[in-house]
This record gives structure tokens, sequence and C-alpha cells, in this order.
């Protein structure tokens, strides 16, 4: 594992979102919100939902233009560049619940998630890594996305943002709504993906998993940062329950579990 | 008899190739953006007076005109996105507003070419005057070639979209805007992409239409307010359908001109159009093309 927490130290980090504000319209959902991801790193970004984890990621990815502070990714300032100009920078994000293209089939939608001029001349190679990875898409590959069960589909969203050869992959709940099965076929794909070196931003509200694949958390209430740690200074199960208050987390999915 | 058959095909070839060109731009500009756009006819009479300009006018022979006439056409229709449709669309109400904006470019275009031209019909000087003998009859060549303009570029389009790389970003814009903005599709681009086809469709089915009838300034909206028919008919979205739907349509013209007078085409064709709609709702060919 990474040491936690000490990345700055020496190394700019790689994503460095400095005091940042977002919203829609005219409400604000983020608010001077700061944190960083290390090169190397996972971070998991816990927290009710609706207080701003996806704005939060929706505003890195340049989907939506933050109202205030500024977003570093790999020494650039990129608080004020479109979602494509980002992308192809390397950060790529999956967002939550993605139907992906639902008629596309899964090769199609694998392909465009390398299109970028990053990642098209390693394509080949990097579909090959990401069936190694998900060996159940290479029996579909020919199905169309939106005939695949949520696992499946969440596997080739997962496989897209891979075939981006990324620097940054930032995944919102990747594990909703899915079997705990699936859930522990993902994490283990995805700790391979960290052996890699890829860094990873994760907000998910399956807490065990969140701390299976993290080495650092931050806390988000209301939009800011209110508390931040690392996988060993891991809440208590009733310190987590008290977080999400008011939240709609799945009690079943926040169960007591064991650190690894 | 024969001859009766005959002349009904020949003039539902004829206008099936016009209306499929016409509605296929229609429907990928439908599919993608998810507006109608009420411009398409103005840009189809542009091209047609165009083509008219380069080969009446100029002295061009008419397809090398109708070959100079594609890009200027192009060009058009790329206007038309940057003007009409990228500063509206991404507003609240946004698709209303950018069909509102195309019917205004729709006036101002028929106005234009009536100050250029004036309001006197004109003719595209023939392709051809030769007929080729199939079976027992004699048909037009010119028949011959508005058919198969209309299925090489409608197939093709079919085939680019399905089999290569820039037809998966342009389906990937038209299902998923924000995840394909996110693997690095740039979907303005796309639009843009889509109405210089759009346009080009309309150029070739300015052809047809200004060899086979007379121009005017306002001719623009009699092919499109069918090419419409054609979208509901053959299902919005594919463009198998709009071809199935483009010729069915033009049968149906054709046979009600023969039988009942050209009067009652429009009649005949609104009427099927409303019982398609009851029984069908979804279109004579089903789902999208995938």
């Amino acid at each position: 594992m990474t040491p936690a927490g000490n990345t700055g130290a020496n190394a700019p980090p790689l994503l460095d979102v400095d005091r940042l504000s977002a919203g829609y319209g005219k409400s604000t959902v983020v608010r001077e919100l700061s944190l960083n991801v290390g090169a190397g790193e996972a971070i998991a970004l816990l927290g009710p939902n609706g207080h701003g984890k996806t704005t939060t990621f929706e505003t890195v990815s340049g989907l939506i233009r933050p109202t205030g502070g500024i977003i570093r990714f790999d020494g650039a300032d990129i608080s004020r560049k479109n979602p494509t100009d980002i992308v192809r920078r390397g950060l790529t994000h999956i967002p939550q619940g993605s139907q992906l293209f639902p008629r596309l089939t899964v090769q199609e939608n694998l392909l465009l998630g390398g299109r970028l001029p990053r990642a098209k001349p390693h394509r080949q190679a990097a579909l090959a890594r990401v069936q190694g990875l998900f060996p159940k898409l290479v029996q579909r590959r020919d199905q169309l996305v939106g005939t695949l069960s949520g696992g499946e589909r969440q596997m080739v969203a997962i496989g897209m943002g891979l075939m981006a050869q990324p620097k940054l992959l930032i995944l919102d709940e990747p594990t909703l709504g899915l079997t705990p099965k699936v859930r522990s076929e993902i994490l283990e794909s995805l700790h391979e993906v960290r052996a890699s070196g890829l860094s990873l931003l994760v907000a998910d509200g399956d807490i065990d998993f969140l701390f299976a694949l993290t080495d650092r958390w931050y806390l988000v209430e209301l939009g800011r940062v209110v508390g931040s740690g690392t996988a060993a200074e891991r809440p208590t199960q009733d310190e987590v329950m008290a977080m999400y208050v008011g939240g709609t987390v799945d009690p079943t999915t926040t169960r007591g579990g064991t650190d690894d | 008899m024969i001859d009766a058959l005959t002349a009904i095909v020949v003039s539902a070839v004829v206008l099936g190739s016009l209306y499929s060109l016409l509605a296929s731009g229609l429907s990928l500009i439908w599919s993608t953006l998810g507006v109608f756009n009420y411009a398409q006819g103005g840009v189809l009479v542009v091209a047609a007076y165009l083509i008219w300009t380069l080969s009446d006018q100029v002295g061009l022979p008419v397809m090398l005109a109708f070959i100079v006439a594609v890009p200027i056409t192009a060009v058009v229709g790329i206007l038309l996105e940057l003007v009409a449709v990228r500063p509206l669309l991404r507003r609240p109400n946004g698709t209303l507003l950018v069909m509102v904006s195309t019917l205004a470019v729709a006036s101002a275009l028929q106005g234009a070419l009536q100050l250029i031209f004036g309001p006197s019909n004109r003719k595209i000087p023939a392709i051809s005057l030769d007929t080729v003998a199939i079976g027992n009859t004699r048909v037009a060549v010119t028949s011959l070639i508005a058919l198969a303009l209309a299925l090489v570029l409608i197939i093709g389009l079919i085939l680019l979209l399905k089999y290569t790389e820039w037809g998966a970003s342009i389906r990937a814009v038209e299902q998923n805007r924000k995840m394909s903005m996110l693997v690095g599709v740039r979907p303005n681009r796309v639009y843009m992409t889509v109405f210089a086809i759009a346009a080009v469709l309309a150029c070739a089915a300015a052809l047809i239409y200004g060899t086979t009838s007379t121009i005017t300034p306002s001719k623009g909206f009699e092919p499109l307010l069918t090419a419409f028919v054609v979208l509901v008919f053959g299902g919005s979205a594919t463009l198998w359908g709009t071809l199935v739907g483009a010729f069915a349509i033009g049968l149906l013209e054709a046979a009600s001109s023969y039988y009942l007078g050209l009067q009652w085409s429009p009649v005949i064709v609104f009427l099927v159009l409303v019982v398609v709609m009851l029984v069908r709702p979804e279109g004579l060919v089903k789902g999208r093309s995938n």
C-alpha cells in the first residue's frame, strides 16, 4: 500500500482541488471544498447522498463550471476547461448509474472509451487488459450494453474508463445496486487496477468496499469537507452511521466489516 | 394497363428518392439533437438555385454543377448550425427555441431567394434525355440516376454510421451526450457534421426536385411537409425506416395522383398517415438503427 497522507510532502498532488465552489443555477452545492489525490493514491469521498460528492466529481471533470476555487490536475489549472480537454489530459470520470451508450455493443462502448489521442495507439493492448480484468465481457462483446445486467454494465463502465489510459479515474458509486458477489468481483479487479499505479477517487454507498480499496478518505457534508483521515483511522461503525444520518444509505451495506 | 403501372412506378421511384434524401437528413438531425429542422426545405431550395445558377446560367453540365454545389451546400448547413442551433440548443427549452429559429431561417432564406432570383419558375436542365429499356418498357435515365443517388447516399450513410469510429461517435452523442463528452467526443463538432451531412443530402434532393419539377423560392415547404410524414411513417429514428417510408409514400402519392388526380394525393397521404399513427405509432420499421 502507498504510504497514506504524506504524498503531498515532496511532489505536488496529481489532483489538487482548492476551495472549490459549484452548484446548479442559483443553488450552491459544493462550498469551498478542498481535497487532493497524490499520484498512485486511492481516495474515498464519504458523505450522505445529496451533500455534494457527485457535484464535486462533475465539476472536476468539467461537466459543471465552478463558481469559485481552483482545480489543478497534473500541474495545470483545469478549472475552466471543458470535459473533452480534461479527459484528454488523463482524468476520466465514470458518472453514477451511467447507462453508457445503450444501443452500442460492449465492444463499441469500450473502443469509444479508448478513442482519445493519448489512448488510441495502445488500444488493442488496453482492450485485452480490460477483457482479462472482466472475462465476462468477452462473451458479451457483441451484445448491446442496454441489454446487460447492472453488474456487467458497471464492468463496461470501469473498462471504458481504463481504455482511456487515464492517470486518475473517478468512480461515482461503482457498486450501486449490485449484489455482494458482483461487488467483490469489482473490488478485486479495482485492486488489480490500483496495483498498476493508477490513481483513484471513489464515492460509494458501501463503506466496507471503500475502505478496502482506498488509502485515505474525506468526509463531505453540506458541500464541505468536515473530516479526513487514513484508512487506518477509519471511523467506527457508529461514527459512519452518524455521518450518514439523513442520508439514504442502505443499512445492510454498512454492517461491520474488517479492515483489510 | 402496363403503361399506367410503369408510369406510377417511375413516378414513385423519383418521389421516393426525393423524400428519402430530404427525410434522412431530418432523421439524422432529429435522432442526434432531438430537434426538427424546419430549415431543411429552405436548404433544399438554396441548393436547387445553386445548381440552376451553375448549370442554366454559368453553363456547367448539370452533374458538374451538382458536384460543385455539394460543398457549398455543406457550408450552408454548417452556418445553419452555428447561427440557429448552437447558441440556443443548451438553453432552457432549447429544442423548442431551435425549432423556432430554424423556422425563422427558412423564412429568411425564402425572402433572400425571392430578392435575388425573383418569383418566377425555374427549372434545372435535364440530367439526361435518354431512356433505357427495362423489360418491355423504357425508363428515363434521370429516374434511375435519382434512385441511385438516394440509395448510394443513404445506404452509404447507414454503413458509415454503423461501421466507422466517426459513426460511433455520432451515435454516442445521440445516445448519451454527457457520457460522450466524458470519453472525449465533442458534441458541437458532431452537431456541425450532422448538419453538413443533412445539407448534402438536401443538395442531392434538390437535384432531383429541380430537374423533375419547377422551383420557386417558396417551393421548399411542400416536400418538407411530406418528408415529415415520411419520418412518422417510417419510424422517426432509423434511416432504414426513412428509406422504406419514403418509397411507400412516393408510391402512394404517385398512385393517388394517377387514379384520383393530383389534388387528391396530399389528402390520401395524410389520411394514411393518421391510420398508420393509430395502428402502428412506432412507424413501419420498428426500433432504431443499431
